[in-house]
């Protein structure tokens, strides 16, 4: 039975493997494959340690604060939320609704194991997240309270346990889930409004807290703070108990409040396990019988089908209905145009000046005197974050690999490459214009700046946008991958992606330095000029870029 | 106006001159010629592996060609792809498509690739669609179609721009008896209106029956190219494949009439005819 399990997991292990650096047709170096997943695990090992040196950092900080009792708890909290997303949004395809389940299905092994492989998979992730974040956490508390050894069992064993019982959870969502958008037309519409709705509930409610906050003095924020830990605490206790018995066998040693957290976090994933292989068939069964079908008359084909359009304007349709019909990707893509949209309102209401002063923005601590005095230079900086914004949102970075096991209809479509990437980066820039346009009237609206300040942010975002579009898009096209099985991993984990929103957020900082630098130096004007040359220098780059990679071989193996 | 009908019908509608494939070291295909004539419906055999795929990604121009050269009614498909595109259709063994839009969405969307007026689309969709008993579902995603459905909307999607040359690749696989006899019939319709069709499969009775032309390839060469009736000569079209693609040694036993290898090599227990080792290893 181990075995198979093994057999199982490193199937799934070498799976991911390939996605990452997938084979080429008819062999490929194994030397390009290995330089490129060691490429990757770098990539990781440096987010890991990120993740790890912030964590750290806020451990240490709630213990100055006075708020060390908080550490466990969150750490806790935080090592059982780490991967529920993941679990949630894995479960489709990894367990359930597999490509592959026919096949696994026919093996000669039980369908116990086949379940529990699928599951540990989720379940190890969770806890290789979980220690990312209750690790430093757990430091940081111990270096600052001391440590005794029964207390650290207990916090080590948190790290591994906290995770299973969330993420079975999970998983049981996720096929609720599944199961409703299979039988609704319009779920994954729906899942994309209610996931940007949340979004915004989340951010809006950030900036409120913020703005309150920056009308106490210290004191009262000092005070406020240890209220919010005794409330976050209580609220934790109330919504997730056994965070509590885990934080107490941590703080206080605490032998049953350990005995009933093991014992939960063991006997949740063993239940879940038990009932996810008992009804699996049926599971996958109601998942694969889709929602009835509504059968269409020949009439209504035609007129389904009487709708004309360019191949320029068919692609740009294509595209966008891309961008919808895949929750993940929409969400992950619309990010950007929401967070510019908030940020215009934000400032319009509070106003620039008190955006600046209320310490919404972090590492921000600016006076009212400082502010009057650079306000010049500030204003110069506007423009920056909308591109920042911009470059959050990079749809079209990965579009030639999202095509995915289908690019076979566009190598064989009688279009140019140079339509095909030019409707890729419409499709993106488009909608990036028109949500950077309606911020620069909402600007200058509200009076936060003038018309020429409203067209600086728009030529800046869009030009900056352009450029960081053009070059990821170029990687694409030079190292398509077309082996991801879904839309959402090539989003998550793509190349161009990361060159987009990485590349593009470096592009942006060093751009705002020297506008900032220039401006300090030969003045605002100057300033100005440099925005404007930046935006004129995306445009041309962007057009070079998408020239030259339109002569390249596209969709060809 | 004659001399023009004249000159037209003489250009092939396909026609591959000593194309050549590579993947880094290993030649794919070598070397290989071949003619399709207007009114053609060719058929194009090999064991799993010998470069069927190949030639075929390469002649849709889904795939680069090393040496040689593949035209399409006269033009150069690496020269100028998007107009030999456009007088060509082709049907993959597996009919991936785009899971997120509907059925009815795909053929439109080809359709306006393709520059399909709207009258001709309407009346082709609705025609293929009845005929290959898909109308009912167009209005579904993809994503809750069969590989038999699947296969069907990427054949209407195909025909629907009336293409010159049809190119499928184990177009037969995943349909139901119905559907693959109206296949069989469109693809007949096709070559009666002066174009042709190019197709790889491993039903040999299919190809025997259904083309006039076959091609035999074996490890990227090709064996044996030409009118089916002078291919097949008196025998079968199974038993001439079977001779071409086997080892040579394996075969001159066979032909000898050896005992051993007729029964566990050419014909199964109840004497009907069974694959040669070659076409059981690998796949393409």
């Amino acid at each position: 039975m181990l075995r198979d399990f093994l057999i199982l997991s490193r199937v799934q292990l070498r799976a991911l493997a390939y996605s990452l650096a997938p084979r080429k047709r008819g062999g490929g170096s194994d030397h390009g494959r290995t330089l490129r997943l060691m490429g990757v695990g770098v990539g990781l090992a440096l987010l890991a340690l990120l993740a790890v040196i912030y964590m750290a950092f806020v451990g240490f900080a709630l213990a100055m604060l006075g708020m060390a009792r908080m550490i466990p708890v969150a750490a806790v909290a935080m090592g059982s939320l780490a991967g529920v997303f993941f679990a949630f949004a894995k479960a489709g395809g990894m367990l359930f609704g597999l490509a592959d389940f026919d096949h696994l299905m026919a093996l000669p092994v039980s369908r116990r194991v086949v379940v529990a492989s699928r599951l540990s998979a989720a379940y190890a992730t969770a806890i290789g997240l979980a220690a990312l974040f209750m690790v430093p956490l757990y430091a940081a508390y111990f270096s600052t309270q001391g440590a005794a050894a029964w207390p650290v069992v207990c916090a080590v064993l948190s790290v591994v346990l906290a995770p299973l019982a969330p993420v079975s959870v999970a998983v049981a969502l996720a096929f609720c889930v599944q199961a409703a958008a299979a039988r609704f037309r319009h779920a994954n519409l729906a899942f994309v409004v209610f996931g940007l709705v949340g979004f915004t509930a989340i951010m809006a409610g950030s900036i409120a807290v913020s703005v309150i906050t920056r009308t106490a003095d210290s004191s009262v924020v000092a005070h406020a703070a240890l209220d919010f830990a005794m409330a976050a605490e209580s609220s934790v206790a109330g919504a997730y108990p056994p965070a509590v018995w885990a934080a107490d066998a941590v703080c206080r040693g605490s032998v049953p409040g350990m005995a009933a957290f093991t014992a939960l976090s063991l006997a949740v994933p063993a239940l879940t396990l038990e009932l996810v292989q008992r009804n699996y068939l049926t599971l996958n069964g109601v998942l694969a019988s889709r929602g009835r079908r509504k059968a269409l008359s020949r009439d209504h084909l035609g007129r389904a089908t009487g709708r004309t359009a360019s191949p320029f304007a068919a692609l740009v349709v294509k595209e966008l209905r891309t961008l919808m019909g895949v929750p993940s990707y929409a969400i992950n893509c619309v990010f950007g145009y929401l967070f510019m949209l908030l940020v215009a309102v934000g400032v319009s209401v509070l106003g620039l000046r008190g955006v600046l002063t209320s310490g919404t923005i972090d590492g921000v601590q600016l006076d009212q005197a400082v502010v009057e005095a650079l306000i010049g230079q500030i204003t110069l900086l506007i423009p920056w974050v909308f591109a920042f914004c911009a470059v959050m949102s990079p749809s079209a970075a990965c579009a030639v690999s999202l095509e995915g096991r289908s690019a076979w209809i566009m190598s064989t479509a009688p279009v140019s490459a140079r339509t095909v990437l030019g409707a890729k980066l419409a499709s993106n820039a488009g909608p990036q214009a028109v949500a950077l346009a309606v911020s620069s009237v909402i600007l200058l609206v509200s009076g936060q700046t003038d018309a020429p300040g409203a067209l600086e942010i728009f030529l800046v975002g869009l030009g900056v946008f352009c450029a960081v579009i053009a070059l990821a898009m170029a990687c694409d096209v030079r190292r398509p991958n077309y082996a991801w099985s879904s839309p959402n991993e090539v989003v998550k984990r793509g190349l161009p992606m990361g060159v987009a929103v990485m590349g593009g957020m470096i592009l942006v900082f060093i751009g705002g330095a020297v506008c900032w630098a220039v401006s300090s130096a030969a003045g605002i004007a100057a300033g100005h000029a440099l925005n404007l040359g930046v935006a004129a220098g995306g445009f041309a780059t962007g057009a070079l870029v998408m020239r030259r990679i339109a002569r390249e071989p596209l969709y060809l193996a | 106006m004659r001399a023009t009908q004249s000159t037209a019908a003489s250009i092939p509608v396909l026609e591959i001159g000593h194309y050549q494939k590579r993947y880094g070291k290993k030649v794919a295909v070598r070397d290989l010629s071949l003619t399709v004539e207007p009114g053609d419906i060719y058929g194009f055999i090999g064991h799993n592996g010998a470069g069927k795929t190949t030639l075929i990604r390469s002649i849709v121009g889904a795939q680069s060609i090393d040496a040689g050269t593949v035209r399409v009614c006269g033009i150069d498909v690496a020269a100028d792809p998007v107009g030999a595109k456009r007088l060509m259709a082709y049907v993959p063994d597996n009919p991936d498509v785009y899971e997120f839009m509907t059925g009815a969405q795909y053929l439109t969307y080809l359709a306006d690739l393709f520059r399909v007026p709207v009258d001709a689309r309407r009346t082709r969709i609705t025609d293929l669609a009845d005929r290959l008993e898909l109308t009912d579902a167009l209005g579904d995603p993809v994503s809750t179609y069969s590989h038999g459905m699947r296969q069907k909307l990427v054949l209407i999607g195909a025909l629907m721009h009336e293409p010159k040359l049809l190119v499928l690749d184990e177009p037969f696989v995943g349909l139901d008896p119905v559907a693959s006899h109206e296949l069989k019939a469109m693809l007949r319709e096709l070559a009666a209106r002066g174009g042709a069709v190019f197709f790889s499969s491993h039903v040999l009775e299919v190809v025997e029956k259904l083309c006039n032309k076959v091609a035999i390839i074996r490890g990227g060469e090709l064996l044996a190219a030409g009118p089916t009736d002078t291919v097949r000569g008196d025998t079968s079209l199974e038993e001439v494949f079977l001779d071409l693609v086997e080892d040579d040694g394996r075969a001159a036993d066979r032909r000898a009439g050896n005992p051993a290898l007729a029964d566990e090599g050419a014909h199964g227990a109840n004497g009907t005819p069974r694959r040669p080792t070659a076409l059981r290893k690998g796949g393409e």
